[in-house]
């Protein structure tokens, strides 16, 4: 196996079949970071794209202090942080309305039965709505540290912001969870056990 | 000794493993003492492992084994241009004004252009009958589309052999997969000329097509074995995705309609 820092090498020179091997390599992660952030297979294959185009046309940029994953991670990142930004007002309160539809008050939520929703595809739509309660930096803070297993100093480094922040901004976003999904609390089939250090 | 808001981070740190053993005791001496930090300890942990049974959908085996394909080809689309011209930009400046005095002056303007133009071209041009419906070529440029009518044309012949063939069916051996394979290298030691050519020339779309066939000519002369059959799908549904053969045939008409330079008898208007 061909180590990355000569494919990378390789790419920098203008040797597309190098490329090609970094994107064999680096999809299969790239595309589910992209996923969990946007939500849709359509958008994420977008946004994966995307972020190789760019990584492709900043190759001459990389420099080998970070590794590759988290500098193109870096990109998808923000590349979804600007994408989310330039969205109109418009569409941000349509989509506030739509979630207050889907979840009402969090009284309500909480007075759902839980029996009667602990679907499994119920539940997979619980945690997606759920997620979607967490602003865009909150919610990608989450997803690089639970999903994509990154130590809170990459995703720092990945962010642009500090190791407390990215601390603070967990802790906030999971708290947000807590609350989208109190209703589970009695349900024994999502809880996991108080876990003493 | 911490405080409740210290103790925030701690837990953070310590569910996902980045505590060390010294934090670690002290955020338990805190955690028996603070009734409040303890349960929103056990809450973090049983959110995280709610949150733990998300999956994610796999988009499967034919999203992955076309994902560079596609990419590739979005790639060599942003490289080829799709910069507008400056004569776009303006009419574009122009259609996109939202007084409706700058709209009556811009109409007014283009009418005042089209019979401007109108009468220069009754006036002064007569056109002989069979100039109606062709243009001169130039010499350059005739060879030029020859070369790659000429590439397009063995390209053709290549993948028809190829798309023609039924994985399912068919007997491998039949395919010929070397003799495709040598015709494919020697038409990719002929692309990086001719799309430089067509660069030059500034004949993009020829080039876009040049450069998808470049991509499927890689493909077959890539291809490991005849018998990986999945791999020869692959080639046959990127042909067949991008419209390859289409492409081919559509330039082959629109070439065939262009006249070639005779350097005895060039052709003329008279004006």
């Amino acid at each position: 196996m061909i180590p990355e820092t000569d494919l990378i090498k390789d790419a920098q020179n203008g040797h597309s079949a190098a490329f090609k091997e970094l994107v064999d390599r680096h999809k299969e992660k790239l595309y589910y970071l992209c996923l969990d952030l946007t939500g849709r297979h359509h958008d994420a294959e977008d946004l994966s794209q995307e972020t190789f185009i760019k990584a492709y046309k900043n190759l001459s940029r990389f420099r080998e202090e970070s590794k590759f994953s988290s500098w193109i991670y870096r990109i998808a990142v923000n590349t979804h942080l600007n994408q989310r930004r330039k969205k109109s007002v418009t569409a941000m309160q349509t989509t506030e309305k739509m979630d207050t539809l889907h979840w009402g008050s969090e009284h309500t939520a909480a007075a759902v039965n839980p029996e009667e929703q602990a679907h499994a595809g119920q539940i997979q739509e619980h945690i997606d709505k759920a997620m979607d309660r967490l602003s865009p930096k909150e919610r990608c803070v989450f997803i690089l540290r639970h999903y994509d297993d990154f130590p809170l100093a990459d995703i720092a480094e990945i962010m642009g912001i500090s190791v407390g922040t990215v601390k603070s901004t967990l802790f906030r976003g999971i708290k947000k969870l807590r609350k989208a999904l109190s209703f589970y609390k009695c349900d024994p089939g999502m809880e996991t056990g108080y876990v003493r250090l | 000794m911490l405080d409740c808001k210290r103790t925030e981070e701690l837990m953070i740190e310590a569910i996902y493993g980045e505590l060390s053993e010294k934090e670690s005791a002290q955020l338990e001496t805190h955690l028996d003492i603070c009734g409040d930090c303890q349960q929103a300890y056990a809450d973090i942990h049983s959110t995280l492992g709610s949150m733990s049974k998300r999956e994610r959908k796999d988009p499967g085996p034919v999203f992955w084994n076309n994902y560079w394909g596609n990419l590739a080809e979005r790639m060599n689309e942003e490289a080829a241009g799709n910069a507008p011209t400056g004569i776009i930009i303006w009419f574009k400046s122009l259609i996109s004004f939202n007084s409706w005095p700058a709209r009556i002056i811009g109409a007014a303007a283009i009418l005042v252009l089209g019979i401007w133009l109108g009468r220069g071209t009754q006036n002064n041009v007569k056109i002989l009958p069979d100039q109606v419906s062709r243009s001169a070529v130039p010499a350059e440029l005739a060879s030029l589309n020859q070369r790659a009518s000429n590439y397009m044309q063995r390209s053709k012949v290549l993948l028809l052999g190829l798309i023609n063939f039924d994985t399912e069916s068919e007997d491998t051996y039949s395919l010929n997969l070397p003799k495709q394979q040598q015709i494919s290298q020697d038409l990719l030691t002929l692309t990086n000329d001719l799309k430089y050519d067509l660069n030059e020339n500034a004949n993009h779309k020829l080039k876009r097509l040049i450069t998808d066939l470049e991509l499927i000519l890689l493909q077959i002369a890539n291809l490991e074995s005849e018998h990986d059959l999945e791999a020869i799908e692959m080639v046959k549904n990127g042909v067949d995705r991008r419209g390859i053969l289409l492409k081919i045939n559509l330039e082959e008409m629109k070439q065939a309609s262009q006249p070639v330079q005779h350097r005895d008898n060039p052709p003329h208007a008279v004006i």
